[in-house]
């Protein structure tokens, strides 16, 4: 395809820092500070701040393992695997909580802040449910 | 739900949009959920007009009509979907590995979790800094 690659790979990245669990606490408090001052109608401009701003703030290890656990799943799905939660589903929500019990198990191993689960969980259940009840119309913009 | 359906189902999101259009869902469901999140967890209930959880549903100083809640929700949705596909697309350009993951090109998932979390960790960070500048 002829991508222009960023950089040569991971080793390189020295900005790249683990965040330990306290430095979330003082990332919310600075969110909170700023949320005071948010017009609620400017929808948009919420959605573009808040976001990035919890992500790039997020501790590393906890945050992102449940993005990187949906997507090996996710990427199971696209290879046909993943059948043990697929054929014993009876329904989509079925099939979005058996999956998404993978990832939860992993995250709890590994001490995944629980409020950030909290969001991730109807995040993931939404997209695979979506996906099963829609087929490739779920890509769709509502 | 017969099982074949739902196998049909999968088979066909995949074969049309594959990975790609996986993440793309799933990040525009998770930046949602959080941007939700944060906004009706700022509660402060001696002074309501700081409470955004209260806030939250007025429109013009009424509390809002299910449809214009609705609509507002769609907002939010549809800039985490516009946000959702700069960052799958960041992803996909920053590095070869994950771009074959992007395409499906590997048998197994290729890129290991720690090299994942560092590169989503950049792409947030770039993403926070260029958001940074348009504010001031």
């Amino acid at each position: 395809m002829g991508h222009s690659k960023r950089g040569s790979g991971f080793a390189q990245n020295d900005t790249f820092k683990v965040k330990k669990d306290d430095e979330m606490l003082d990332h919310q408090s600075s969110l909170k500070e700023f949320t005071k001052s948010i017009d609620k109608k400017q929808a948009k401009k919420i959605a573009r701040i808040v976001a990035p701003h919890m992500i790039a703030t997020m501790p590393n290890g906890g945050a992102k393992l449940p993005i990187y656990t949906g997507l090996s799943i996710g990427y199971d799905l696209y290879k046909g695997k993943r059948v043990t939660e697929i054929t014993k589903g009876e329904s989509a929500s079925f099939v979005a909580d058996e999956s998404w019990k993978v990832i939860e198990n992993q995250a709890s191993e590994k001490g995944v802040n629980k409020s950030l689960m909290k969001v991730c969980e109807p995040a993931y259940k939404t997209t695979i449910e979506s996906i099963i009840e829609k087929g490739s119309d779920a890509y769709s913009r509502d | 739900m017969p099982i074949h359906e739902i196998e049909k189902n999968i088979k066909e999101f995949m074969e049309e949009h594959g990975v790609k259009g996986f993440l793309t869902l799933f990040f525009t469901n998770y930046f949602y959920e959080m941007t939700i999140d944060q906004i009706k967890s700022y509660i402060n209930s001696d002074k309501p007009e700081e409470d955004l959880g209260y806030q939250y549903y007025l429109f013009d100083e009424e509390i809002g009509s299910y449809d214009e809640v609705r609509e507002f929700e769609g907002e939010i949705k549809e800039e985490c979907r516009n946000m959702a596909e700069r960052v799958v697309e960041e992803l996909e350009n920053a590095d070869e590995e994950m771009d074959k993951v992007m395409k499906g090109e590997t048998e197994e998932l290729s890129i290991s979790e720690e090299d994942f979390q560092s590169l989503l960790h950049n792409v947030f960070e770039t993403l926070h800094e260029e958001i940074n500048i348009d504010q001031k």
